[in-house]
């Protein structure tokens, strides 16, 4: 989508799109604060490398028209893949547009769920910014979302359920849906939510999502987002977090799908106390980028984050980890450590991996540590010295690799599910049901 | 059973085995033994398909098979068993999986069927016990955060379960306390049968007590230079390697 095109779009679509007059307001910013910049470019330092050309263009339609019926029933076998059922009551959207019979807009005790649009159009208010100078693709979310969802816990409120959130790209080419999803958490309050991303389909398409999140003091939020796309997907999504004290966050990524995909995330530990642990595991193989961009402020003293990615690189993949600290002044009795450890499958296969750290406090307890390798020549003879194929050893130590991450997401069913998704990308035979 | 014949070794360039000759029936327990450098490792990790040793010349069949054609994965299917003298730590591996996948590879290629869990579990409970191994270490990472004496009680744990025709056991002793050696060489003596083999790679004598072998050979400089029945591993062990090797150039 060329820039002058996507004007055009806008003049045509903003009428259409919801919001109040304020919203509406916020998304001519956001364009053109997009506008002003264009798309990121590699000259610079944060897309050094990752080119969106592909976005750029590509003929994409940044507002799709709902799916037609029929998409329904494929909805609803994707859907069971993930071993999701009606006790999951797992809220769905295909191409951008919430699925009939979703369970928004039902609010139990202390939490309050709201489509995006019917929050829009309600001048309800969340603690959520809409602003996105210096962010072009979050501003071209802002400014051509359609729906989203918008949750709110209340003060010490805890939600035994897992909140799931299903994003499905249809097969239809060249849909580019722009999500949105805002999380407010009040005080004492606890939340888990996945958001997972899917799609079969091997055609053309862009999802470019923004997530939104606010934690009041003490609040724990479990946030697990899982991206499945199929192989011509481009994905590019913008995470905001700001904590408040003692707040906790939990992220955890993984990244298997997709032709193109850029994840930025941004935690501001505002006030003293907060803390994050952030873990992925990406996966690109032949002809798949996949790229984690990471910043965590320290804006405040006493506050901690946990950083560790793991990326497997196939064939022609390529990965990139650029996971930045920033220790802010005054900000004392910081404990930040980040770790990205990475596999290369093949001689072509590509990682760049940049860890940093910005310190402008002095006492503080910092760390962090790249290392990129392959498979273990020592270890792999070891298996076959005991029968195991080459391909299936091969599979067996990624395997083990990858398991370092993935045994963090703590829900059971959704850490089954994703060690099938795993364990089915790798070579071998493995006896799967004694993995899990 | 193995018959190995003028066999020439080089790793990263070097000689290590110059010329070697070994024969090994069914029934029969041989020991290596040798100085450090003679190569003993080099020999057992040949036999167990290491492939950045670099086989110069020479031939080695195994139950009439040409086993430098042989995959390590096949080598150990067709019955032969590698006990590490340094075993591998393989975190997120677990033991117990290593140990079906492996006993399940032998089966398959036996074209017998895979066995199933409860057999399994019975079969491994006995032999834990005889191996004095604790149950949690099953599902531990393969090796992960085992001591030495572990570890290698770990790999005659794994011989017990695959059965191999043929045993090469690297220093399996070295690092043993008396009493982990008596678990150990209880291990190997259980497996002891007519139609089985082992070779017994070792420093030291004081295993060769506790599983008396049939054959001592002594390795130097790539070369068996004196074989004998076990006497001779007592004579090693009070005369020493140097003897030996006097009495090898002498001759």
């Amino acid at each position: 989508m060329t820039q002058e095109y996507l004007q055009d779009q806008f003049r045509i679509r903003l009428k259409d799109l919801p919001g109040t007059a304020a919203i509406r307001a916020a998304r001519e910013n956001a364009m053109s604060s997009f506008n002003a910049v264009g798309y990121p470019t590699r000259k610079l330092e944060d897309w050094r490398y990752t080119d969106l050309k592909p976005l750029a263009t590509g003929e994409f339609d940044p507002v799709p028209d709902s799916p037609p019926k029929d998409a329904a029933v494929r909805t609803q076998q994707l859907i069971e893949e993930l071993g999701l059922n009606s006790e999951d009551s797992p809220i769905v959207f295909v191409d951008g547009h919430p699925v009939a019979g979703n369970q928004m807009s039902t609010s139990q005790d202390g939490l309050k769920i709201l489509s995006l649009a019917e929050a829009w159009d309600s001048a309800e208010e969340f603690a959520a910014d809409n602003e996105f100078n210096g962010r072009p693709l979050a501003a071209l979310n802002m400014a051509f979302a359609v729906n989203g969802v918008c949750l709110r816990v209340a003060d010490g409120t805890q939600i035994d359920q897992p909140i799931h959130l299903v994003f499905i790209a249809s097969e239809r080419p060249y849909v580019a849906p722009q999500p949105r999803i805002i999380i407010d958490l009040g005080s004492d309050s606890t939340l888990r939510i996945v958001e997972h991303f899917i799609g079969k389909g091997e055609c053309s398409a862009w999802t470019n999502v923004v997530t939104q999140i606010s934690q009041q003091p003490r609040s724990e939020l479990i946030l697990y987002r899982l991206q499945e796309h199929g192989r011509a997907h481009l994905h590019t999504e913008l995470l905001t977090a700001k904590l408040a004290e003692d707040a906790k966050l939990k992220l955890g990524y993984l990244d298997l799908g997709g032709k193109l995909v850029r994840n930025d995330i941004q935690v501001d530990l505002a006030k003293p106390g907060a803390s994050c642990e952030l873990f992925g595991l990406f996966m690109p193989a032949d002809g798949q980028h996949i790229d984690n961009h990471i910043r965590v402020d320290h804006t405040a003293p006493r506050t901690v984050s946990h950083e560790t990615f793991r990326g497997i690189i196939g064939d022609r993949g390529h990965g990139v980890f650029n996971g930045k600290v920033v220790v802010h002044r005054n900000a004392q009795k910081i404990d930040a450590t980040q770790s990205s450890d990475n596999l290369l499958l093949s001689d072509h296969a590509e990682i760049d991996t940049k860890p940093e750290l910005e310190i402008y406090a002095d006492d503080v307890k910092c760390s962090h540590g790249a290392t990129i390798g392959q498979l273990d020549e020592n270890q792999l003879f070891y298996l076959r010295s005991r029968g195991v194929d080459n391909e299936t050893a091969r599979g067996l130590l990624t395997f083990a690799f990858a398991n370092d991450i993935l045994q963090r997401f703590d829900l059971p069913k959704l850490r089954e599910h994703v060690i099938r998704r795993v364990l089915n990308q790798l070579p071998g035979r493995q006896q799967w049901d004694e993995l899990l | 059973m193995l018959r190995i014949e003028n066999l020439h070794v080089r790793v990263d360039g070097h000689s290590i085995l110059n010329g070697l000759n070994l024969s090994v029936g069914a029934g029969e327990v041989h020991a290596i033994m040798g100085p450090n450098g003679s190569g003993k490792s080099t020999l057992a990790q040949v036999l167990a398909g290491r492939e950045d040793y670099e086989v110069v010349k020479g031939s080695i069949t195994f139950r009439g098979q040409d086993l430098l054609g042989m995959a390590p994965e096949d080598r150990a299917k067709a019955g032969l068993f590698l006990g590490f003298q340094y075993p591998i730590e393989i975190p997120g591996v677990n033991n117990t999986y290593l140990l079906k996948a492996a006993l399940n590879a032998q089966r398959v290629a036996r074209g017998e069927d895979e066995i199933d869990a409860f057999e399994f579990m019975k079969l491994i409970k006995g032999k834990i016990e005889l191996m004095q191994i604790p149950k949690e270490f099953l599902t531990r990472g393969v090796n992960e955060g085992f001591s030495g004496g572990e570890k290698k009680r770990n790999e005659i744990l794994q011989m017990l379960i695959l059965k191999p025709t043929l045993a090469i056991l690297d220093e399996t002793d070295s690092g043993l306390d008396v009493d982990a050696l008596k678990v150990v060489a209880a291990g190997m003596n259980s497996l002891r049968n007519p139609d089985r083999a082992m070779i017994l790679v070792t420093h030291y004598e004081r295993l060769l007590e506790l599983v008396v072998p049939d054959h001592v050979h002594v390795l130097s400089a790539g070369r068996i230079v004196k074989s004998g029945d076990s006497s001779l591993a007592r004579e090693v062990d009070s005369r020493g390697y140097d003897w030996v090797q006097d009495q090898a150039s002498s001759a």
